[in-house]
């Protein structure tokens, strides 16, 4: 009986361990990390600004994630990097469909 | 018999040959006309289409201070065309023009010597040019702006190149505009590059940009008529006439690519530099909109 119980104790804590530490294991968060946001950021922003559709602060973020980075706060600027980098996601993405529908909106 | 035959060939080929000079604008001279006639309706009797052009705007503002029905030729005065306030305003402070001094010195510069005892009267003979400008150079085949003409004329003469958008340019195109006044104006479209270029300056005007999603024609077409909190939006046409402004908020002339950089910068989009392509086109195809429409620059805006 108390086999049973010990064997059951001892699956419970890994199981409730396990629980804890397995969803998502937490991003690696480094000097590393946070200098490829940066490069993706950047790399993403000079492609939006190339067609002309760059919105106006995202050069702000991204020097800022820089100076964050160089503070050693890397988990800001990771999060400051990819704000960066979404913004240009949405003018590149929001580029594309106005492209093929402004014709609609010019004064017949 | 021969020589009727002749006649006839020549005159064909005269006809074939100004049909097909003429070509290259029919789809702006339509845009254009358009535009004019959305204006002319849309002020034509604002209260009476208030739901279909003015949903925002409260009936008795309307009553108290809309100027209507609006004159094709009075959208030469932007804002003051349809706005009361705007209009007494403008007039106050044009009593005496806060622009004076700074066109006088647009002046002495155009005239002022070169190193090489040259000046930008041997580019322009006559300084009234402003009608005519931006052209689409064909051999260059690209848009020429006003400040354009005027460094290529510093660099032809040996001079470094002045900075765009303000200052010492912008005196000298205010001055240039000055003597222009009454010009109507008139740019041309000669070519099919010429139209190309027409319609990537139509296409920047049209398409949704930064933060808001906004167009020139948001605020420019259907906004205009209505305010962004206190501020009148003015016309497309019309517009392009009294630039170079002394804005009371630069304190100084400013160009009209200077103008479209901060209204593009409201989208919250990143704005083109000062006569880069974008903005040459852009600034063609909103001179084109306002075709025939009197040249009453230099003048004073908020």
């Amino acid at each position: 009986m108390k086999k049973i119980v010990l064997i059951i104790g001892t699956l419970t804590m890994l199981f409730l361990c396990g629980c804890t530490t397995t969803p998502d294991a937490p991003m690696e968060v480094s000097q590393k990390s946070a200098d490829k946001a940066i490069a993706t950021a950047e790399a993403r922003y000079d492609e939006a600004k190339k067609a002309g559709i760059a919105w106006r602060k995202t050069h702000e973020f991204i020097a800022k994630a820089k100076v964050m980075s160089k503070e050693a706060k890397y988990q800001e600027a990771i999060d400051l990097a990819n704000r960066a980098k979404l913004e240009s996601d949405i003018a590149l993405q929001e580029s594309a469909e106005y492209d093929k529908t402004w014709q609609a909106v010019v004064v017949k | 018999m021969l020589k009727a035959i002749e006649k006839i060939i020549v005159a064909s080929t005269v006809l074939c040959a100004f049909l097909s000079a003429g070509a290259f604008d029919v789809q702006a001279e339509k845009d254009r006309l358009a535009m004019q006639n959305y204006f002319l309706t849309k002020f034509s009797d604002p209260l009476g289409k208030s739901a279909s052009y003015f949903p925002y705007v409260d009936p008795e503002e309307i009553k108290k201070d809309y100027i209507y029905p609006v004159k094709l030729e009075d959208f030469a005065h932007g804002t003051a065309s349809w706005y009361r306030p705007t209009k007494e305003q403008l007039a106050e402070i044009n009593e005496f023009p806060p622009y004076e001094i700074a066109l006088d010195e647009g002046k002495e510069l155009f005239y002022k010597k070169f190193a090489n005892g040259k000046s930008y009267s041997d580019c322009f003979p006559n300084p009234a040019v402003k009608d005519k400008y931006p052209l689409f150079d064909t051999s260059k085949n690209e848009v020429v702006t006003l400040g354009v003409a005027i460094n290529e004329c510093r660099a032809k003469n040996g001079e470094k190149p002045l900075k765009y958008g303000q200052d010492d340019i912008a005196k000298i195109m205010a001055y240039m505009a000055f003597e222009s006044r009454g010009k109507p104006i008139a740019i041309q479209i000669p070519t099919k590059e010429a139209m190309a270029a027409y319609d990537d300056g139509k296409k920047e005007f049209y398409k949704q940009r930064g933060y808001f999603a906004l167009n020139c024609a948001e605020c420019h077409v259907a906004g205009s008529g209505q305010r962004i909190r206190a501020e009148a939006l003015s016309p497309t046409i019309g517009n392009v006439t009294h630039f170079p402004v002394y804005r009371l908020k630069w304190g100084a002339f400013g160009t009209l690519q200077r103008r479209l950089q901060g209204c593009i910068e409201d989208t919250g989009s990143l704005a083109p530099k000062i006569q880069s392509k974008e903005l040459r086109n852009l600034e063609y195809f909103l001179t084109y909109m306002s075709n025939g429409f009197k040249i009453d620059g230099p003048d004073t805006r908020k």
